[in-house]
């Protein structure tokens, strides 16, 4: 116990002297977080829409739907969407309305789309029928429309809408957000406790170290003692800095999310620790974490399993980043209590304690006691 | 009786036999050097009797007892061909590091600490991280970190390679001191003015012993001037033997 206690004294003193990896470690993850933030937080894409020929009616409709409206000739109007300075072509051919979309970035598809689905029902709305009474010898006028049923272009009411959870503020990223805040400590955690241990036997000290009564049990908890102790702080840090100057929103408790970040980042420990078991250098540190960890992120959930293959959601299922992205999400958007989220906690926690035992096994390798 | 002994050590990389049966033993107060070019299996010999790797087969004990032991380890230091230090901490702090794990604080490591340091001829300044020091200082700091705990059995891989000769000459003296007072060293070296200064020899070529005793006596048998010389007729006798025997370690 002693021993893990010098170790863990030791990674700290190695911090103190490398503030840029300390500065690495807690800025970069948060400042990706701001730019994603900022970048998913912007506006909704106003679309570009080139008329030809379409009655005003329908083009202040357009905009109305919040698309942006140039008018040019059909040859002009092709050769701008071409050249993708437009994203939309409208113009009327008899009764079908025509559209070209530029057609490369699905999101500003969309987005022209619902332009003019919504241009559509409004222009439909703001038909008026211009009937004139009718004039009877005698200069009687009758207005036919009191008589007559008339066709009602009545849009439907809107219809009332209660959130369960979330708002109708909420924004698209807001969604990734909680995934983002797990994923980046784990990704930043499992580099630098990877290239250190890396570096722990490229240096010659693991091997000294073996030479030496410390136990291998006590090396490895070191280890953890010391990068949990300093991880503590950085998802402190990362969080804090997401929800109350990112402002990512949070319906759940500071402190649970903060617990589920440092699981994260506890598996994130671990398994750097073991992995750098199989790398010779830090460059293949950075090789198996392209294996370990890139898949682990596209599968955590962040974007929805649902529909693909059973065998892909099967191997989300394995993953431990999947556990905390989820737990991430139902405290933070749903307000999920500890209760809620201890079973995620708990498959994250079991991960962890299996990454540490297979580290205590690995070194085996140099020593059996 | 040895206060180590190894007994028919064979240790395989992959497919490479790189000891082919060892057998050595150390007396207390003995400097035994091993004595080989690089590739020879000194470095592997080593760390089989520091306890650092398995050997494939064979028996190593120190102190009377089989190893690899953590309660011998205790009494033992090591110091590896590379310096094996924490270049991203001060001189200090390796130093204390390596004295908790052998349970020396406050006082009694600072202690240990100033007379390790004097042994390997060091000064340290406060606040310099161990890689701004030279390769020399480096290698005397290691060997610091090795003698901290004052082991009664002492394994030097290579201690004294990168440095001045001046402070090569004092180390050994140190090292004789050392021997003096009890202590045993095991210290590897291709040097051959370092081999002179040892108590005995074991020249070791190819994973084997092509000869042992002290430098005087192998001269002597090789009726040889210098210990290269009797070196080289050893490694030849050798070449022949296994010729003959049709490659025995083959």
């Amino acid at each position: 116990m002693r021993n893990a206690y010098a170790v863990s004294l030791r990674i700290l003193r190695q911090f103190k002297h490398d503030p840029r990896t300390l500065f690495m470690m807690i800025v970069a993850p948060v400042l990706a977080l701001f730019l994603l933030n900022v970048i998913f937080g912007s506006p909704d894409y106003e679309p570009l829409i080139v008329t030809a020929d379409m009655p005003s009616d329908f083009v202040s409709a357009l905009e109305d739907a919040g698309a942006r409206i140039a008018t040019a000739s059909d040859v002009e109007a092709l050769d701008l969407v071409e050249q993708g300075e437009a994203d939309a072509f409208v113009t009327q051919d008899g009764d079908v309305l025509r559209v070209w979309i530029e057609g490369s970035d699905p999101s500003k598809t969309g987005a022209v789309l619902r332009a003019i689905n919504v241009a559509q029902i409004e222009a439909l709305v703001s038909v008026e029928l211009d009937i004139k009474p009718i004039t009877l010898p005698g200069g009687l006028e009758i207005d036919v429309t009191e008589y007559l049923p008339l066709p009602s272009f009545e849009p439907p009411a809107a219809p009332e809408v209660a959130y369960v959870h979330g708002s109708e503020d909420m924004r698209v990223f807001d969604f990734y957000g909680p995934v983002f805040i797990g994923v980046f400590v784990f990704f930043y955690v499992f580099i630098t406790s990877g290239i250190s241990f890396v570096r722990e036997r490229t240096g010659g000290t693991l091997e000294r170290l073996m030479a030496t009564p410390i136990h291998r049990w006590e090396l490895v908890l070191g280890y953890v003692a010391g990068f949990g102790l300093f991880t503590l702080a950085q998802s402190a840090i990362v969080v804090a800095a997401s929800i109350y100057w990112v402002g990512f929103p949070n319906l759940g408790n500071f402190w649970l999310v903060l617990l589920i970040a440092l699981s994260m980042a506890l598996v994130s420990l671990t398994l750097g620790i073991l992995v750098s078991e199989f790398a010779n250098t830090e460059l293949q540190v950075m090789q198996l974490m392209q294996i370990i960890v890139i898949p682990q992120i596209l599968l955590s959930g962040m974007f929805d399993l649902s529909q693909t293959p059973g065998w892909m959601q099967m191997l989300g299922k394995a993953f431990p980043v999947t556990y905390g992205a989820e737990a991430m999400r139902a405290v933070m958007l749903r307000g999920a209590g500890f209760g809620d989220v201890a079973a995620e906690l708990a498959v994250l926690w079991v991960f962890a304690a299996v990454f540490f035992i297979g580290n205590i096994v690995a070194l085996r390798k140099y020593r059996r006691i | 009786m040895p206060i180590l002994s190894a007994r028919d050590i064979v240790q395989r990389f992959g497919q490479q036999e790189v000891l082919h049966g060892v057998s050595l033993g150390v007396e207390r107060g003995e400097i035994l050097g091993l004595l080989g070019p690089s590739g020879a299996g000194k470095t592997t010999l080593v760390n089989v009797i520091a306890g650092v790797t398995e050997p494939e087969s064979g028996i190593v004990e120190a102190f009377g007892k089989p190893m690899p032991s953590l309660q011998l380890m205790r009494r033992m230091g090591y110091m590896a061909q590379s310096d094996a230090l924490y270049t991203d901490l001060t001189a200090a702090e390796n130093l204390a590091f390596f004295g908790a794990i052998y349970g020396l604080t406050g006082n009694a490591l600072k202690h240990a600490g100033e007379r390790a340091l004097e042994t390997a001829h060091l000064t340290v300044e406060p606040g310099k991280l161990a890689r701004e020091y030279s390769g020399g200082m480096r290698r005397r700091l290691s060997l610091a970190t090795a003698i901290l705990h004052e082991p009664d059995l002492l394994i030097l891989d290579e201690p004294t390679i990168g440095l001045d000769p001046l402070h090569r000459v004092d180390i050994w003296e140190a090292f004789r001191q050392m021997a003096e007072t009890g202590k045993t060293m095991i210290v590897t070296t291709h040097v051959m003015d370092e081999a002179e200064r040892c108590d005995r020899l074991a020249m070791i070529r190819d994973g084997v012993f092509i000869a042992m005793g002290s430098p005087d006596e192998l001269r002597q048998r090789a009726g040889a001037a210098t210990l290269e010389d009797a070196f080289l007729y050893f490694a030849r006798v050798e070449m022949a033997s296994t010729a003959e025997g049709g490659g025995a370690h083959a």
